[in-house]
């Protein structure tokens, strides 16, 4: 099973990427943030993620947006990810499932549960591949 | 022969949405735009389902469901509530115990509405098979988490060293402190963008850019541990998509709404005695 160990976050609230940060650390991983999708792809060669989280609803560049722009970087074509979001339908989920997303967690989120969360989800995921 | 559904929905354009989906699924609909003042307009239409919003003239919602569960034509008559803003678990706990089958949220995912539609009573036809998609499945190898619900609380917290995690606790306080202390800037933005709206300045750009704002406090709000404004936020949310969905036209009949909403952020104590203390500040 491939380890997860780096996590880049992309969301435009400096408030959450704060937070969210802080949760995933208290779970090992070493991560990145990012304030936008354009800044996800200027930073994603040199961190080397194993797994991208984003945010929906960003001004420019959505969640979505960034995710396609970020698989057509050498190398990251099927980077897997997490979606954070506030309501998701059915439709959604399996567009997002289709992009190569492995889960989305809703928001408002437990800081303090994330990263068990996020380790669930990649742990599911990666058992069925 | 079609089964009858009766809605009830003062919002014009939105009860002519919700009529034209239902009959397009072979229902038979009436819709009744000027509210409900006396139950027996109900009675008359002898509806197989009564779909209906609950900010209404006349008679409220949860008043219609009452008089139609006391009534004897009426009372076996399955109800369903839509509503943008009576969504907690208390609104949905009165709905029930008025009698209610079951709640839809707006803005309206209309799927949503037919399968429970079809749930209470079945596809338009008898005979018909059931169009509405099965209930919410999610793809077998897609998994969904809430942040923070029952199935999560079951998830245990990592457990870092003690040294690393009284480290987090404290930063997790201090981000905490550090967010209380910008709710009112939070909520001034709010207030300007608004204001300029009702100005007519630039208006649909300032009406994405206050849905951001708001919508952005609907998702940190209460992962910092303030419920309330997430709570808030949301209403506001869902006000905005009703008034970008209907149209700019709407702004001055939603005018008294969101500026109810925000004067309620505005007094949340967080915010409010922040507020004191930077009027405080700037008076020293």
């Amino acid at each position: 099973m491939s380890a997860l160990n780096k996590i880049m976050y992309v969301d435009d609230d400096p408030d959450m990427l704060h937070i969210v940060a802080l949760g995933l650390k208290m779970g090992h991983f070493t991560v990145e943030v990012c304030n936008s999708g354009h800044d996800a792809l200027q930073q994603v060669t040199s961190f080397q993620p194993d797994l991208v989280m984003l945010d929906m609803l960003m001004p420019g560049m959505t969640g979505t947006d960034t995710l396609r722009e970020l698989h057509k970087v050498p190398g990251f074509e099927a980077l897997p990810a997490i979606f954070l979001t506030a309501k998701v339908n059915k439709q959604q989920l399996e567009t997002y499932k289709n992009l190569g997303a492995i889960g989305v967690i809703n928001k408002p989120l437990n800081p303090l549960k994330l990263a068990g969360v996020v380790r669930e989800l990649w742990d599911k995921r990666m058992s069925r591949t | 022969m079609s089964k009858k559904i009766l809605v009830i929905e003062d919002e014009e354009n939105l009860g002519k949405l919700i009529v034209a989906f239902l009959e397009k699924n072979g229902f038979k609909v009436q819709c009744l735009s000027q509210g409900v003042e006396d139950i027996e307009v109900i009675r008359k239409e002898q509806p197989d389902l009564i779909l209906t919003d609950l900010l209404l003239p006349g008679l409220h919602g949860f008043d219609i469901c009452k008089n139609v569960k006391e009534d004897p034509e009426l009372g076996e008559t399955p109800l369903i509530i839509m509503t943008a803003v009576y969504k907690n678990a208390i609104h949905k706990l009165e709905a029930k115990r008025l009698g209610v089958k079951d709640f839809v949220e707006k803005p309206l995912d209309f799927d949503d509405l037919l399968r429970k539609i079809e749930g209470c009573i079945g596809p338009a036809e008898t005979g018909q098979k059931q169009s509405a998609p099965p209930p919410d499945t999610i793809p077998e190898d897609m998994v969904e988490i809430s942040g923070d619900d029952e199935e999560t609380r079951k998830i245990p917290i990592i457990k870092s060293n003690k040294a690393l995690n009284d480290s987090i606790q404290r930063e997790f306080n201090s981000l905490k402190e550090n967010y209380a202390d910008k709710l009112p800037e939070k909520v001034i933005a709010l207030e300007k963008t608004w204001e300029n709206i009702l100005n007519g300045t630039d208006v649909s750009q300032h009406l994405v850019l206050l849905r951001r704002k708001v919508h952005s406090l609907t998702g940190s709000g209460e992962t910092f541990g303030f419920k309330e404004i997430s709570d808030k936020a949301r209403e506001m949310e869902l006000l905005l998509d009703m008034i970008i969905a209907e149209g700019e036209h709407t702004i001055p009949n939603r005018k008294n709404q969101m500026n109810g909403l925000l004067d309620d952020l505005r007094h949340h104590p967080v915010v409010s005695t922040e507020l004191e203390m930077m009027r405080l500040g700037k008076t020293f």
